[in-house]
Order: C-alpha cells, then structure tokens, then sequence
C-alpha cells in the first residue's frame, strides 16, 4: 500500500496560503507522534473513550494536511472506542505505525521545500 | 478589530483556524486547548466569538457551551464539527450554539460565518433602546436577488427582534442567522435553481451559477417575498421564492444529524426556531420563534 498526500486538497484547506500550509503540518509533525502515543496508551488502559476521541482526532488532523487516504485506521479506532470495545485496537495501532512513516516523510519534505 | 478564541485540544487544527482567521480577517485569535483554559481565558479577556471544537478531553464542546451560555451569554459560540459528531453538534446547537462549520469545509465557510456573526453583534443602525419599546410589526418585502439585500433585512429584523424575550442576546443573532439561512436558500436554491444540479453543487460552484444566472431570464424575473411579523410574543417569517420548489417528504424532521453535505441552511433553520413548515410545492418556507420567559414583559 502505498499514499500519496493529497497537495490539492491540502492547499483548498488552507485557501492556498502555502505560508500556513507548512505551519499546519509543523503542528502535524510534532502533534502526530503525542497522538500515537495516546493511542498506545488507551489500549493499554482499556480507555474506550480516550481511544475514540484520539482517533476521531487524528482522522480529522490527517484530513486537515491532505492525508485522508492514509485515515482508515483513526476512523477504525474512532469506531471501536465508540462501540466500547478495543478488540482489533492494537492491530489497526499498528498499520498506523507502519504507515506513518511514509506520510510523515511526504510532509517533512514539503515543509523543507517551503523553508527553502 | 475583533478578539477571537479557538478552542480545540488539536494542534494543528488551532493552527488551521488561527491562520484561516487572520489570513481574512481583521482580528485578534487566542487559543486554548481545552474548555477549562478556555473559560479563563474567557473570564479574563471577553471575547467577540468563541469558536470550539466538540470533542475534547475533560470538559468538551457541548459543556463549555453551557458554561458560555450560563456565565456569558452575549457571547456567541459557534461549533466547529468533524465527521462523527453531527449528532452531538445537532444536540448543541439545540442548547444554543450561535452557528456551526463542518471541519471539513473550513476554508470555504469559516471567515463567512465569523463575519456575519460579527455584523450581527456590531449592528448600529437603529437605537436599540427605542425597539425594546416596539409592540409590534408586521412588513413585507420584495427582494431582488441580491445577498446584498438579504444581510440588509436580516440586520433590519433582527434589530426589530429586541422586542421579543429570547432569553440573551446571542439567541437573537441566532434567530437572524436562521432567517438569513431561509433568504439564502430562497435566493440559491430556490430562485437560482442551484438544486437542480446534479451532484449537489460546492460553494464556488453555487457562487458560479449565480453569476451567470441572476441578470438572465427566468432567473432574473424572481424575487423573494417575506413578511415579517415580530411582536412581544413571536416572531414569524414567512419567505416565498419564485423558483420550483422541491421535494420536502425527503426532509427529516427532527434534524438530529447535521448532514454538511446539503449544506447548513436546513439544520439551521431546524435546531434555532420552534417551527419550520413548507409549502407542499417547497417555495415557502414559514418560520417562527415563540419568547422564551414566562410571565408579564418588563421593561
């Protein structure tokens, strides 16, 4: 499997400001690996709630720097904390993982560019 | 120049925001990551317009709007809503949300929502004191369709609507941004026909169709009727468009899902007034507001 983040749809989001484009995935970069954490944890704790809401969370932050393509899993955890269970949590924190690498390249690049 | 609070526990979404904001508006944007900061920052500073995020940790969006809504209630709070909370935010604008804006539509519906609400908090064209006094009244208009003219009878009604016991002065701009909702819908998708489209037609798109349609026939010939009659007891607008109406057995009435994809028009007309009735043909739409407070009016 392999995404490509969406650049139209990332700039729409931001009214083709590239300026607050590469703000937006700089909160990304630094938000994204609390998040993972966060997600770690609820599993571990058996936190439905939390696990719902860090997922609800990360699927809208991906949306917000073109990455919808690369949400299936957030939504999956959004939907099994919302359902009270974390049954199948640990498999789908560790697509993200393997996944989010590549994203996180995608936009470290971007935001490099934009530096430059 | 107007302060604005963010409230999301996301970081890139406040960041998101906070530059959508400032990028187009005059203001000044402060942000907090959840709802208790947010009431301090509330408490300390005053701020035109509290936008929120629903889903936080500890106190999420709903209870910092009933928090707003008891400590500060001229403020308005409108609610920014992600895939998977329609149904809290249907819940929350029912509990007095001043307006809402889909996460996913940021960027095209944030800067105008924010701006209306501060049009409507900033409105001086009449003294207010003197339509605390007024009884009742009963106009009709004929509009053109000009949106410019839309914001200029809401602003007009919506001044009037300082007779009318609402409760707080956010509920009145709630009422107006309804009624603005109704005229736009009356403008767009009635006398403009942008319903017809197939797929349902974006921001832009709708923007598009209306610059091609507004001074060419049958679309020029159209006009919006609306009486208004505002009293110490009720407000009731009823709006005609001369369009072709649509099909209102698809309509869920309870509206407790606060569907982005056929825009906001509906569910906001639907959780701000007590009624919303349509014709059977669907170009008249009929809409009213009773007070909110029991007993003899005071002055």
């Amino acid at each position: 499997m392999s995404f490509q983040v969406d650049w139209n749809a990332a700039l729409a989001n931001v009214s083709d400001n590239r300026e607050l484009l590469q703000l937006v995935i700089d909160a990304f970069l630094t938000e994204s690996a609390q998040i993972r954490d966060q997600i770690s944890i609820a599993i571990t704790n058996q936190d439905t709630k939390q696990l719902q809401r860090t997922g609800h969370t990360l699927k809208g932050i991906m949306h917000s720097v073109g990455a919808s393509s690369w949400s299936h899993p957030a939504r999956q955890l959004e939907e099994l904390g919302a359902a009270g269970t974390t049954d199948g949590a640990q498999e789908l924190a560790d697509e993200l993982n393997r996944h989010l690498p590549a994203l996180l390249e995608q936009l470290r690049t971007f935001s490099v560019e934009q530096s430059n | 120049m107007s302060h604005i609070i963010v409230v999301d526990d996301a970081l890139t979404d406040r960041t998101l925001i906070s530059g959508l904001l400032t990028d187009e508006l005059e203001c000044h944007v402060e942000t907090a990551d959840n709802g208790e900061s947010a009431l301090e920052f509330i408490d300390a500073r005053r701020p035109d317009i509290v936008l929120t995020d629903l889903q936080m940790p500890d106190m999420d969006g709903l209870e910092l709007l009933e928090s707003i809504k008891e400590e500060y209630p001229m403020i308005p709070v409108v609610l920014m809503t992600g895939r998977g909370s329609e149904k809290i935010a249907a819940i929350a604008m029912k509990a007095g949300a001043t307006s809402y804006v889909a996460k996913q539509r940021m960027a095209e519906d944030l800067v105008s929502t924010v701006k209306r609400i501060i049009a409507a908090t900033q409105e001086v064209m009449i003294p207010p004191q003197l339509m605390h006094r007024l009884e009742y009244s009963n106009c009709q208009f004929t509009l053109n369709n000009d949106p410019g003219q839309i914001g200029s009878v809401v602003a007009h009604l919506q001044s009037m609507l300082r007779c009318l016991p609402l409760g707080d002065e956010s509920e009145r701009i709630r009422v107006g941004l309804a009624l603005e909702a109704a005229l736009s819908n009356a403008l767009f998708h009635g006398n403009m026909d942008t319903s017809q489209e197939s797929p349902q037609p974006n921001e832009a798109r709708r923007q598009e169709l209306f610059r091609k349609r507004w001074n060419r026939k049958p679309w020029c010939d159209r006009r919006i009727s609306l009486t208004a009659e505002i009293s110490r007891e009720l407000a009731k607008f009823v709006i005609r468009d001369d369009g072709n109406g649509f099909d209102t057995s698809a309509l869920d009435p309870d509206f407790m899902s606060l569907d982005t994809e056929r825009g906001r028009g509906l569910p906001l007309m639907y959780t701000i007034m007590d009624s919303v009735e349509f014709n059977d043909a669907g170009n008249e739409v009929t809409l009213i507001r009773h007070r909110v407070i029991e007993g003899p009016v005071t002055d």
